[in-house]
């Protein structure tokens, strides 16, 4: 799921700073790739640096430590979602169907759905270093779907007695909870039907 | 240092001290999963050395088996029998069942943490959550076909949508919940679905 506001575009820059930021992107891939692939846990900046052939201490110039990286990872991974989904204020209808088209691709990228779905477990610990990130997160796109649900509201596409905030809160949990079941048992099931089956139940017309 | 209780001491004893065991185990387990979670740590919490707990549990996964075994925590985690209800009274039983998970934060972070760090590979509970999951979803599944049999699901709604989505929505809006929660409501989250799916009046 998409979430966090994206960052200004970047202009043109150019010189170290502009080398600085693509070596940072590249090890944003790169650890992205690692964690999908071997979890937070159990994936070393070693991998990740190696990945982009630099040593662990040439990577550490540019995270202070591992959940600086992962942190970096999740608003990366973020953006990209953003890409997919329309989060930008009053989208409405299309913002829900952007989230059915987003976990028809989630189901795509089982590694990162995996990391996703360990993480957001592991960091209802106060004390992980992801909680406050996912506090934020949620707060992001429940405030984003909320918003699309009241302009479907006003425009009367929302059937009777659909509250927009307590539509939002549960589009969410049946989100997260969909992958928890589908990465235990893909074969049976469809996040993106399912998605859409829910949502047609809040909307006049039928996603 | 190895103490030798478990030879001497009464049988009593080592039943006392391997409860203590496993309420510290959840408590670590739930807070920082199993893989990361340490004898060190689970000893700390009471005072002994991890070498003590190795002799009440052979290894580290016995004692999450023990854990996830415990009376406390299958009793919460287990749905009430659904079968022998009134089918309007599913719902509502459901209701109750997530109004008493309310009381317990620290079960239910136990197995929302196992169940997401099950699915990474190689992970020791892997088949117990499998298993798990496929039982609750049957579970559902046939309380649902009760409900749609007695004319009480609403139209155009299939009984395996009601059940995978309950279920789903259910184990999101808990993780949620664990994350933040003031601003999560399980009970609410529930018994909104279940008021839209099915044409049972919830309190």
């Amino acid at each position: 799921m998409a979430t966090q506001v994206p960052p200004p575009t970047p202009g043109k820059r150019r010189g170290a700073y502009a080398k600085t930021e693509e070596k940072k992107l590249a090890i944003l891939d790169a650890a992205l790739e690692v964690f999908s692939q071997s979890g937070y846990r159990k994936g070393s900046l070693r991998d990740v640096a190696s990945r982009v052939g630099m040593s662990e201490a040439g990577l550490l110039h540019h995270f202070p430590n591992k959940s600086a990286l992962l942190a970096a990872v999740l608003d990366h991974r973020d953006d990209h979602s953003l890409k997919i989904v329309k989060l930008e204020p009053y989208a409405g209808r299309e913002t829900l169907e952007g989230l059915v088209f987003l976990a028809g691709y989630n189901a795509t990228i089982p590694g990162v759905v995996e990391l996703y779905c360990v993480l957001s477990a592991e960091a209802t610990s106060p004390a992980h270093p992801a909680h406050q990130y996912f506090i934020n997160r949620y707060n992001y796109i429940r405030g984003s779907i909320t918003q699309a649900f009241v302009a479907m509201a006003a425009r009367s596409e929302l059937r009777e007695g659909v509250d927009p905030g307590s539509a939002a809160r549960s589009t969410i949990a049946l989100m997260d909870g969909l992958q928890v079941q589908w990465l235990l048992d893909r074969e049976s099931v469809d996040m993106a039907e399912e998605l859409r089956v829910y949502l047609s139940s809040l909307t006049v017309e039928p996603l | 240092m190895a103490t030798d209780s478990r030879k001497r001491g009464p049988y009593r004893k080592t039943e006392a001290r391997r409860r203590e065991i496993i309420a510290a185990a959840l408590t670590v387990f739930s807070t920082s999963g199993y893989r990361t979670g340490s004898l060190k740590d689970i000893g700390a919490l009471i005072g002994i050395d991890p070498s003590t707990i190795l002799h009440h549990f052979p290894t580290k996964e016995a004692l999450l088996e023990a854990v996830l075994e415990d009376k406390d925590s299958v009793d919460v985690q287990g749905l009430p029998p659904l079968d022998t209800l009134a089918p309007a009274e599913i719902p509502t039983t459901l209701l109750a069942l997530a109004a008493k998970n309310h009381e317990v934060p620290g079960v239910i972070a136990l197995y929302a943490i196992l169940s997401a760090e099950s699915t990474t590979a190689g992970h020791p509970s892997a088949d117990y959550f499998r298993t798990r999951t496929a039982h609750t979803r049957a579970e559902f599944r046939s309380a649902f076909q009760r409900l749609a049999d007695a004319g009480l699901l609403a139209d155009g709604v299939s009984v395996e949508y009601a059940a995978l989505s309950t279920f789903a929505l259910w184990d999101g809006a808990q993780i949620h919940w664990l994350i933040e929660p003031e601003a999560v409501s399980v009970i609410d989250t529930l018994r909104t679905h279940l008021e839209s799916i099915t044409l049972v009046k919830l309190q």
